[in-house]
């Protein structure tokens, strides 16, 4: 954190590959069109890096860049507001939406190519933790849909909590096999076609 | 790649890891392409369980396209602070009191120094060398004691002070040499020496 608010951009790399994912996944509630969501996460940690010399440590790095990235979000929702649409959406999926998150209602809608990537990829994913073992998927079930934690999961699974650690490594890393090829795939399809990754990403699965 | 590593990796995600293990993957992290890409298929494969929009950018990608943006200016203009962490106003609240504190000391040591000092005789003043600190001059003399013109006088040179502190937006000079001068007309500090 120190070498990154000195400027040193490699240490701002580790910071971005540690919280990007988590910073994407709260944006990720405001925005749900990929490539908007793309931008407000990018937006964000470039709003950070330019403050970085500021951050006086009073709270947690994590905390600190999680205020820029919901202020990023309900900036870029807002602005969504004043724009025409671009996904039709009936009265009923719109009230659902609202409800979901409240005062900061999704403006954005996934594009039917999107919504049909991801329920793919999701479909793949149910398939490969349905052909797991009953130990790993009771392990992985209970953390990645229950959010209970280890020590909670070595509670009720009745187990140290490094097996829950270890169950728990197995259980996606034998997902993992399933989407890498998948992943890779589109990755490779997308640098051949000369077109950026976030679009071509689901390709694959077309 | 180890698979003890790509445990820590899933641990890591799962916030089970401890500081010095998320350090130390990190680091290794930064010089694994294999373990970048797990990393962000990880993270794909949760997204997707959670019905979140996957992540369908790789890492490296990403950190290209950052600091391409960092570098053709993106967020330049942008200054802010999130909201509830402490901003770094140059003239922030606590400035602007102290400031405030030492033009009303000064002006009550430069009205009521001669008050003090019985037959009249008025010395020559240097307000500057007068002031030892705030809490020496309230202590010489409080608010009330001062006479209402005096007081009327002090208020408005503050408030003038206050509105061009706050026009400029920036620390205002500390106004003790303007205050040497700041009289009546025809009534200069050196005057009082006679």
């Amino acid at each position: 954190m120190r070498r990154a608010q000195k400027g040193d951009r490699r240490a701002f790399d580790l910071l971005f590959l540690r919280y990007r994912h988590k910073i994407r996944g709260l944006v990720g509630r405001f925005v749900r069109d990929t490539a908007e969501l793309d931008d407000v996460v990018q937006e964000a940690f470039i709003k950070a890096y330019r403050a970085l010399p500021n951050f006086r440590g009073d709270s947690a790095f994590y905390t600190w860049l999680y205020r820029i990235a919901i202020n990023a979000s309900k900036n870029h929702v807002a602005a969504s507001g004043r724009r025409t649409p671009t996904v039709d959406m009936d009265i009923g999926t719109a009230e659902q939406l609202e409800q979901t998150d409240g005062a900061y209602a999704l403006r954005d809608s996934e594009s039917p190519e999107q919504a049909l990537r991801r329920d793919e990829l999701a479909a793949a994913i149910r398939q490969a933790i349905a052909d797991l073992p009953d130990d790993l998927r009771t392990t992985v079930t209970l953390r990645e849909f229950d959010g209970l934690s280890y020590r909670q999961i070595a509670e009720i699974t009745d187990c140290p909590v490094g097996t829950v650690r270890s169950r728990i490594f197995r259980a996606r890393e034998s997902i993992d096999e399933r989407i890498r090829f998948l992943v890779g795939r589109r990755r490779q399809d997308g640098a051949a076609s000369g077109m950026g990754a976030s679009t071509v990403v689901g390709d694959g699965y077309k | 790649m180890t698979d003890k590593v790509k445990e820590a990796l899933s641990a890591i995600m799962d916030g089970e890891a401890s500081e010095l293990e998320t350090r130390r993957i990190f680091d290794q992290i930064a010089q694994d392409d294999d373990l970048r890409e797990t990393w962000d298929r990880f993270h794909l494969a949760r997204a997707a369980m959670a019905d979140e929009p996957v992540d369908s950018t790789a890492s490296a990608e990403a950190i290209a396209s950052l600091w391409d943006a960092v570098d053709g200016g993106a967020g330049e203009e942008s200054t802010e602070t999130p909201e509830g962490a402490p901003r770094r106003n140059p003239f922030g609240l606590r400035t602007g009191a102290a400031v405030l504190g030492v033009a009303a000391a000064t002006v009550l040591a430069v009205w009521l120094y001669p008050v003090r000092h019985p037959g009249g005789m008025r010395l020559p003043v240097d307000p500057v060398a007068q002031v030892d600190s705030p809490a020496t001059l309230v202590q010489q003399a409080t608010w009330e004691s001062v006479s209402a013109e005096d007081r009327a006088r002090a208020r408005e040179y503050m408030l003038q002070h206050l509105r061009r502190q706050s026009m400029a937006n920036r620390a205002h000079p500390i106004p003790i040499a303007k205050l040497a001068t700041y009289r009546p007309q025809g009534q200069a500090v050196r005057n009082d020496l006679q």
